[in-house]
């Protein structure tokens, strides 16, 4: 019982500084890395608190990191604009007279849906521009691999 | 030893999830990503049950430990689930995963009209398109796009309200 209670009241706890921070200071970059020492740096001072139960601390660590994964993995869908969430609004907004297909697909283009995350990458060190050339990063080149096997595995097509 | 054992069961039923998952939709051609993604979730739950029942109630602990121990587990493997789901669906949708594959295939590296040329806004738009179709989330009538069911449309609003909450504004763009 102490496990869902203790590790639910540490999580809603880390998730009220993440909230407080973000209201009096947003951050300009690097949102996951901030919410990754906010939500951990609250479960280490959390578990210091339990360091003689090594077990209840193993407990613990496995119930909130779950939580606090799946909180920080949803935080990037609500960062950055979606563009099925993007259309799905505009056709929603064009009612009752529906959206045309000239007047749906104006609204979309390389620059709105391609270069911002081309940004991003370069931002985040994933990938380089070099002389007017873009490659991945060591950093970008093991990501790509990660995905690139798993699609393989899962005999996938290409995503995007 | 058994208690540290009962702890990992999330992550043990997470990757019987993933196994299944990945065989549903590598050997059953009729399953497409998101049935083998449910079928996953379902047999790394039935795995939960299975293990509690083995480990917990076997073991005559009393119910309501046995209760909060269950909870623990499966809120566990829901939130691990989750992530499995989302990084699965990165390798479906994700713009920035697709620019570092094309650009991972192009050691030389690649000017952005290269880039444009293998991945734009036009197979963005169409893949979109072409799922929202498919799922009714979207239905053409006298050449217009409506909404068709709300499910995507109500995420959407809950996403632009999460928006609003955290970040102060209603899309990345102002």
């Amino acid at each position: 019982m102490s496990v869902l209670i203790y590790g639910t009241i540490l999580f809603l706890f880390s998730f009220g500084i993440h909230f407080l921070i973000w209201k009096v200071y947003l951050p300009r970059k690097n949102h996951t890395k901030v919410l990754l020492i906010i939500f951990f740096g609250v479960l280490s001072v959390g578990i210091w608190c339990f360091r003689k139960d090594p077990a209840f601390c193993f407990q613990l660590v496995l119930f909130y990191s779950s939580l606090a994964l799946a909180y920080i993995v949803s935080y990037s869908a609500i960062e950055v604009d979606s563009p099925s969430l993007i259309m799905i609004l505009d056709i929603a907004k064009a009612y009752p007279l529906g959206l045309t297909k000239e007047e749906f697909y104006a609204g979309f283009s390389d620059e709105l849906l391609v270069l911002p995350r081309l940004n991003d990458l370069v931002k985040d060190g994933m990938v380089v521009l070099d002389k007017g050339l873009y490659r991945p990063t060591p950093k970008g080149v093991l990501l790509a691999d990660i995905f690139i096997n798993f699609r393989r595995l899962l005999k996938a097509p290409k995503g995007g | 030893m058994k208690n540290y054992l009962v702890t990992v069961i999330p992550v043990i039923a997470l990757a019987v999830n993933s196994i299944s998952q990945i065989c549903a939709y590598r050997l059953v051609s009729k399953f497409g990503m998101l049935k083998s993604i449910f079928l996953g979730f379902g047999v790394g739950l039935a795995c939960i049950f299975l293990f509690d029942f083995f480990f917990l109630f076997l073991n005559s602990i009393a119910w309501h430990k046995q209760a909060a121990a269950t909870a623990v587990h499966v809120i566990t493997y829901i939130s691990l689930s989750y992530c499995y789901f989302n990084f699965i669906n990165l390798g479906e949708t994700a713009r920035r995963i697709r620019i570092l594959i094309e650009l991972r295939a192009s050691p030389e590296g690649l000017v952005l009209a290269q880039l444009l040329k293998r991945y734009n806004a036009q197979e963005i738009v169409e893949r979109r398109l072409s799922r929202l179709l498919k799922n009714r989330q979207v239905i053409v009538k006298d050449n217009a796009f409506y909404i068709g069911q709300p499910v995507l449309l109500w995420a959407a609003k809950v996403i632009v309200l999460l928006k609003i909450i955290l970040l102060g504004k209603k899309s990345e763009f102002y």
